[in-house]
């Protein structure tokens, strides 16, 4: 108990009562060990604890904050520098753990200390210090660690810990607790902020962590395979990452990890990919998808580490893609017969395309930059046509297959997976337009002779297209398969007129919508009296029902079966109605010439020769011609075949197209009419325009086709023959629009 | 003809640039036939070189005239009044052929032909 009239002088105070009493009795136990228990009871605490704020609280004179105050700073000064700096530099002379261990020691009595003397002096914090803004005990205490004894060791601390660091990369155990707890200094050090431990330590660290890693870069890319020296890479930074978890600040995880990418991957990136024997390219020619996997995985971490890898797959692909088109060489120069169908073909460039969509999946997560390169492979060899024809109508016959019935056997989900595979492929063809063309003539051929395998196959198919391309590029497809579904659900009404008439012949008629369809010959034909009857009782109809349309009978499509006696037997004859016509006009056995022929059917050589040579020449002679040779000559004389017969009822006679090779000119007419309509377009919006850059907008506005800059200069002369354009006066680089 | 037999009698050497400009367009326009809008090229072939007479250095003129005895390029039987012009400022313009850069160039393809051809690239 304090007597409350007794003022305690300062000498008194801190000689008797507080340095006797707690400074010496903590450095003693500091400097020997704890004995035991605590290192004081609360009584003693108290007593001191009293002492000081007796001292703190007595009225001037006798007011001793300040020199209390200042006697705290003295007193850790010369703890430091007489007992703990010597010490440490005796112990840790030689550097290394024992330089560590015993600035652990010293740090942590330090920080007990530091506790301590705050408690005892707590009255100061209170008042003194916030009165005269000045630093809290613990932070002076702390600012005492740090000049006295901190700045003294932080370089042998530091190289200390680096040590040990490359000593534990090398495969060594190591005391990680030891550099932990130096950790924890070096962030002490800094007071509220990392920039200590930054400078003094984290960038030195970072520093030989370069250095080390740029040694074993140099032996690694010598010795090891692209494979293995990744798995190395991946192991290393795991390393490093767990190495910052176990004992270091977690700000330098980022900054750690980049400097091992920067020296393990990114200065040995060229070298990695193009390594030979084992480079990207040779990965991917073995299908090497774990290594392709961490090879992606560790550029990925790059800033630009996926582009060269990602250029090594597009020439990669592509020179794969070229090898298919050199199979198909190949086969051409082998001697075999250049048409227009090459499943083989196009079923490699599906197979190709499948694998690399597959490898980038699985192998690169389906990154962006890589099916860009993808696409830019394909998109290079897929515009390269081999042979007489172009891989837009291999594309399209090979549609063709798959969609009619008797092409390849497929189910539903095969015909599904194959035109979704097809129109991938599609989307890479600049010359979209001659593929839509090519198609469009092989759907006609599907819907009118019925050789579609599903109408919903069709459809989806077209859909698929359109969502390619748009609704513009699609129209005329939908258009066809409209007019059948109109036409189908108008039979039945047609068929109970037909009945009411109670006509000969069985009939039915297809409309077509002029535009949508390609374009066919319209051969002037005589048509018999019976089938007559039958055209103008359909025309009758039609017209009741839709006054304003224009009927033209396409003679030189449709289909027909004639029923053929020939003697006692009774044959199905299916042909096509020009046949039929021709058939008729021989019943009976009536002999007629080549010309008498010509004249009665009103029939022109083109379309009457092929005519009669599928009835007198083919496989099955339901005709017999004399001379019985193979040419049809205008001396010729035919009649029906008594000797005709066959084991089968009914009998199909092919007849050979005459038609097939508008595709081309269409196309090319429609290409015309649509850069004029472009330039039209943007010079009227325009008003005036450089050359170069009507050019430019020209080409970026036409999706399904790339004309070259002469064919734009060409519609744009002819434009200004015909007064929609100028030249202008001043520059003879623009042009005016002229409204 | 009539022009033709006219022309001997016509100098144009006094005329400034643009007013010769304007009768070397009138020129092509005179000598249209019927309805049609282009002149024949074998018109062209005799009526440029008389017209043109040193107002293109001779060089110039007679390689344009092989070009066209020599083209089998069909769209070339008839010479369009664009074609016409170009030819006269296309050759004001640019008088080093090898220095012509088709790229950049909005001269007809015919002029494009014409230098392919000139420069010894037989197209």
């Amino acid at each position: 108990m304090t007597d409350d009239n007794k003022i305690i002088t300062l000498q008194d105070g801190w000689d008797n009562k507080i340095k006797s009493n707690a400074i010496d009795v903590l450095e003693d136990i500091l400097d020997t060990g704890l004995k035991s228990g605590k290192f004081f009871s609360n009584k003693n605490y108290i007593e001191v604890y009293t002492v000081c704020y007796d001292m703190c609280t007595q009225r001037a004179p006798y007011n001793h904050s300040q020199q209390l105050y200042t006697r705290h700073g003295e007193t850790i000064q010369a703890y430091l520098e007489t007992k703990v700096l010597p010490a440490i530099q005796e112990k840790g002379s030689s550097g290394g753990v024992p330089l560590l261990e015993e600035l652990k020691f010293r740090w942590e009595n330090h920080t007990i200390m530091n506790k301590w003397y705050s408690k005892f002096f707590t009255y100061l914090d209170r008042f003194y210090v916030k009165h005269h803004s000045l630093p809290s005990l613990s932070q002076a205490g702390l600012t005492a660690f740090k000049t006295n004894i901190y700045e003294h060791v932080k370089v042998g601390a530091k190289d200390a810990i680096i040590e040990l660091i490359d000593k534990e990369r090398d495969g060594e155990i190591i005391k990680k607790d030891l550099i932990l707890n130096t950790v924890k200094l070096y962030e002490a050090m800094g007071m509220g902020s990392l920039e200590t431990y930054n400078n003094d330590l984290e960038a030195k660290l970072l520093e030989s962590t370069r250095e080390y890693y740029a040694k074993k870069r140099a032996e690694w890319i010598v010795t090891d395979s692209t494979p293995e020296y990744l798995i190395k890479a991946e192991q290393v930074l795991n390393e490093e990452s767990n190495r910052v978890k176990e004992y270091l600040n977690t700000g330098t995880e980022p900054k750690l990890l980049k400097v091992v990418e920067e020296e393990v991957l990114e200065k040995v990136e060229s070298a990695l990919l193009e390594k030979e024997g084992s480079g990207c390219k040779v990965l991917l020619a073995n299908d090497k998808s774990e290594d392709l996997q961490r090879m992606f995985k560790l550029f990925a971490r790059l800033e630009d580490g996926l582009r060269p890898m990602a250029e090594i797959v597009q020439q990669f692909i592509s020179s794969m893609g070229h090898e298919v088109l050199n199979q198909r060489q190949a086969r051409l120069d082998a001697g075999e017969k250049d048409k227009n169908d090459d499943p083989t073909f196009v079923k490699a460039l599906l197979a190709l395309h499948e694998k690399y969509l597959g490898v980038i999946r699985t192998d690169f997560d389906g990154h962006s930059v890589f099916q860009k390169a993808l696409k830019d492979a394909f998109v290079d060899f897929v515009n390269k046509n081999v042979g007489n024809y172009t891989n837009a109508e291999f594309m399209s016959t090979f549609c063709d297959r798959v969609l009619k019935s008797g092409g390849e056997k497929l189910n539903e989900a095969e015909v599904e997976d194959n035109l979704e595979k097809v129109v991938q492929l599609f989307s890479y063809l600049t010359e979209k337009d001659r593929f839509a063309e090519i198609y469009r003539t092989h759907l006609a051929k599907r819907l009118l002779n019925q050789r579609s395998t599903s109408t919903d196959a069709e459809k989806v198919m077209i859909a698929k297209l359109k969502m390619q391309c748009g609704t513009q590029f699609t129209a005329k497809l939908e258009g066809m398969l409209n007019d059948l579904a109109v036409g189908s659900d108008q039979k039945s009404e047609f068929d109970s007129k037909m009945r009411e008439e109670n006509l000969k012949i069985d009939f039915g008629v297809q409309v077509l919508t002029g535009g949508f369809w390609p374009t066919y010959l319209y051969p002037e034909v005589a048509v018999p009296p019976d089938m007559n009857r039958c055209l103008e009782t359909f025309k009758d109809w039609h017209t009741k029902r839709h006054q304003q349309r224009k009927l033209k009978w396409v003679f030189s499509q449709g289909n027909a079966t004639v029923k053929a006696v020939y003697g006692k037997k009774t044959y199905d004859l299916q042909v096509t109605t020009l046949q039929a016509i021709a058939l008729n006009a021989l019943n009976n056995g009536k002999t007629m010439t080549y010309t008498e022929l010509k004249e009665t059917l009103n029939l022109e050589d083109p379309i009457l020769q092929p005519l009669m040579h599928s009835l007198s020449c083919g496989k099955y002679k339901v005709v017999s011609k004399s001379p019985s040779n193979k040419k049809i000559l205008t001396t010729d004389k035919f009649v029906a075949n008594s000797k005709f017969s066959c084991n089968m009822r009914k009998i199909r006679i092919p007849v050979a197209i005459v038609e097939a090779s508008h595709n081309s000119k269409r196309v090319d007419e429609d290409r015309g009419a649509s850069i004029e309509a472009s330039i039209v377009r943007i010079m009227k919006a325009r008003k005036t325009l450089k050359h170069q850059q009507l050019q430019a907008e020209v080409l970026s506005q036409l999706a399904f086709f790339k004309p070259n800059p002469r064919a734009i200069k060409k519609r744009i002369e002819s434009l200004i023959e015909r007064e929609y354009l100028e030249r202008s006066e001043d520059d003879t680089n623009v042009y005016n629009y002229l409204a | 003809d009539k022009f033709k037999a006219l022309l001997p009698s016509l100098e144009t050497g006094f005329m400034v640039h643009n007013e010769f400009r304007d009768f070397y367009k009138f020129s092509f326009q005179f000598n249209r036939q019927g309805t049609h809008k282009t002149l024949e090229k074998d018109l062209v072939i005799m009526l440029a070189p008389m017209i043109l007479k040193d107002r293109l250095p001779e060089e110039r003129m007679s390689s344009f005239v092989e070009f066209l005895n020599q083209t089998t390029d069909k769209s070339y039987d008839r010479i369009t009044l664009d074609q016409w012009m170009s030819f006269y400022d296309f050759s004001k313009e640019c008088p080093n052929l090898n220095e012509y850069d088709e790229e950049s160039s909005a001269w007809p393809v015919l002029i494009d032909d014409f230098v392919d051809y000139a420069t010894g690239m037989q197209m």
